[in-house]
C-alpha cells in the first residue's frame, strides 16, 4: 500500500503562509491575530496530528477490511483520481454537515470553530477527538465502490490542503467563475460566522456547488453591511487548550447523565443547542428569532419610529 | 520512532516561534469598551434575545455589565482582542467591595469578572442577588 501523505509535504508551506499573513496583518488588520489564540490554534494542530497517529489505525483497519468485500475494483487508473477526489469532497460535505447538526459530531468539530479569529492559523485548529465520532464511516461507500483506501486518504489530504488557504480575511473575493464553483475565503468566512444569518451554512470543502445543490449556501454580505463575528454561539472565553478540546464532550456527557431516560439519546444525536425542556436554543431557533426581529424592524413606519420614545442606550436592531 | 519524535519537537518549536512572532509584531492588542452603545452592541451580538436597557462599563473598559428588558443580566469580559459574554444565572455569586464588583459566573472556565463600577457597584450586586430571589420565590 502506498505510504504518502501530501499534508506532511505541505506543512512548510503552511508555516510560510501563516508568516506572510501575519505580515499582512501587521499593516492591514492587526486585530486579526492574537498571540494566545495563535498558540492555541497551532497546539490544536499538533495535538490533532498526534491523535491521528494514535487513533487513525482504527479507521484504516475498518477500510482495509471493507476493501476486501468491495463491489468493484477501480484500481489506480488515472481517471480514478479526479473521480475519487470529487466523491471524497461530496463525502466531506456530508460528514461536515453532520459535524454541525449532530451534537455527537459537533463535540469534536467545535474545536475548529472555537477561535474568535479567522486566519490561517485557525485552519490548523483541528480536532483531537474525531475518531470518537466514527465519522470515517462516511467514507465506507467509497471503499465499497472499489476505491483503494490509500487513494481516498491521499485525496482527503489534498482536500485538507485546499481548505487551508480559505481561512483568511486577507482575500476578499476571487473571480466570479471561481466563486461560483469553488469554496473560497468569502464562502468559508460565512461558515465560521456566528451571525444568525450565517449559522450552519456553507459546509463545502473544495466545491461550493454541494451547498448550492443541497440548499445550505449563503453568500457573504459586504463587510460594511454585515460585519462577520467568528467563533461559536457561546464563546469559550478561555485560552485553556484542554478545555477547548474537551468542553463540548464534557457538556454533552453531563447533559446525557442528567437527562430523563427518554431524552438521553437526543442529547447525543440531535443538533447542538437542543434541550428537552426548551431551555436552550439551536441555530435554527436563533435564526428564526433574528428573522422575526428583522421583519418587525422593517415593518416599523419611519414616522412611527421617529415618535417612538428613545431608550437611553438601546440602538437599532437592524444590523446582525 | 526517533524520526517522529524529532518531527514532534520541530513542530513544537515552530509553534512557539510563530506565537512569538505574533507577539513581536504587536498583533492582537487588547481592545476596550468605550461607550454604553458599544457594550449594548456587543451584548446583542452575543445573544440576539438580549435587548439591553442599561449598561455599565468597568473603569478600564475590559468589562461591562448590562440588564435587559426581561430582567436578565449579562456580563462581558475581554478575551484576547474580542469579548465573551455570559448571561448570569440566578444564584450567581456576586459581591461588591467599595467600587469593585466581583462576579463568579456558573461557567467556571469563563472565570471571575471584576468590574470597577464606582458607586454603582453595590447596586449591581443587589440586582444580581435579586436574580436569585426571583428564582427561589
Amino acid at each position: 500500500m502506498p505510504d504518502f501523505s501530501p499534508v506532511d509535504y505541505a506543512i512548510p508551506g503552511f508555516v510560510l503562509l501563516v508568516l506572510a499573513e501575519m505580515l499582512w496583518a501587521r499593516f492591514k488588520a492587526p486585530h486579526s491575530y492574537e498571540p494566545k489564540d495563535t498558540l492555541v490554534s497551532l497546539a490544536f494542530g499538533l495535538g490533532s496530528t498526534v491523535a491521528g497517529l494514535l487513533l487513525g489505525g482504527l479507521a484504516l483497519a475498518v477500510f482495509l477490511a471493507a476493501y476486501e468485500v468491495r463491489f468493484f475494483t477501480i484500481g489506480w487508473e488515472w481517471w480514478a483520481w479526479p473521480l475519487c477526489f470529487v466523491l471524497d469532497d461530496l463525502k466531506y460535505y456530508w460528514v461536515h454537515r453532520f459535524g454541525h447538526r449532530s451534537r455527537w459530531f459537533w463535540a469534536s468539530h467545535v474545536n475548529h470553530h472555537s477561535s474568535q479569529h479567522y486566519n490561517l492559523s485557525t485552519a490548523l485548529r483541528q480536532t483531537w477527538t474525531g475518531a470518537f465520532t466514527l465519522g470515517f464511516v462516511f467514507a465506507l461507500p467509497l471503499v465499497l465502490l472499489g476505491f483503494h483506501p490509500a487513494m481516498i486518504a491521499i485525496c482527503g489530504g489534498f482536500n485538507l490542503i485546499y481548505q487551508f488557504w480559505i481561512h483568511t480575511e486577507a482575500i476578499r473575493s476571487m473571480p466570479r467563475w471561481f466563486e461560483a464553483v469553488m469554496n473560497t475565503p468569502s464562502h468559508h468566512r460565512v461558515h465560521h460566522a456566528t451571525n444568525p444569518r450565517y449559522l450552519d451554512r456553507n459546509y463545502a470543502g473544495v466545491f461550493i456547488v454541494w451547498d448550492k445543490l443541497f440548499g445550505t449556501f449563503e453568500a457573504e454580505r459586504p463587510q460594511s453591511e454585515e460585519p462577520i463575528r467568528y467563533g461559536i454561539v457561546k464563546q469559550l472565553g478561555s485560552f485553556n487548550l484542554l478545555w477547548g478540546v474537551f468542553h463540548e464532550w464534557i457538556g454533552m456527557l453531563g447533559d446525557i447523565w442528567r437527562a430523563p431516560w427518554k431524552h438521553k439519546l437526543s442529547y447525543l444525536l440531535r443538533e447542538p443547542g437542543w434541550s428537552h425542556d426548551g431551555s436552550r436554543e439551536t441555530s435554527d431557533m436563533i435564526r428564526a428569532r433574528w428573522q422575526e426581529q428583522q421583519q418587525r424592524a422593517d415593518q416599523v413606519p419611519v414616522e412611527n419610529a421617529q415618535d417612538e420614545p428613545q431608550k437611553p442606550i438601546a440602538g437599532p436592531r437592524r444590523a446582525a | 520512532m526517533d524520526g517522529q519524535l524529532l518531527q514532534l519537537g520541530g513542530s513544537l518549536l515552530a509553534i512557539l516561534v510563530l506565537a512569538a512572532i505574533t507577539w513581536m509584531l504587536k498583533l492582537g492588542q487588547p481592545r476596550t469598551i468605550d461607550t454604553d452603545e458599544r457594550a449594548c452592541a456587543l451584548a446583542r451580538e452575543a445573544d440576539t434575545a438580549f435587548e439591553p436597557t442599561q449598561a455599565a462599563i468597568g473603569r478600564d473598559g475590559s468589562t461591562a455589565i448590562l440588564a435587559d428588558s426581561a430582567g436578565r443580566i449579562m456580563v462581558l469580559r475581554r478575551h484576547g482582542t474580542h469579548f465573551a459574554a455570559r448571561v448570569l444565572e440566578p444564584g450567581t455569586p456576586a459581591h461588591s467591595e467599595g467600587d469593585i464588583l466581583t462576579i463568579m459566573p456558573r461557567d467556571r472556565r469563563y472565570g471571575p469578572v471584576v468590574l470597577d463600577l464606582g458607586p454603582d457597584a453595590q447596586d449591581w450586586a443587589l440586582r444580581i442577588d435579586a436574580l436569585e430571589r426571583v428564582d427561589h420565590a
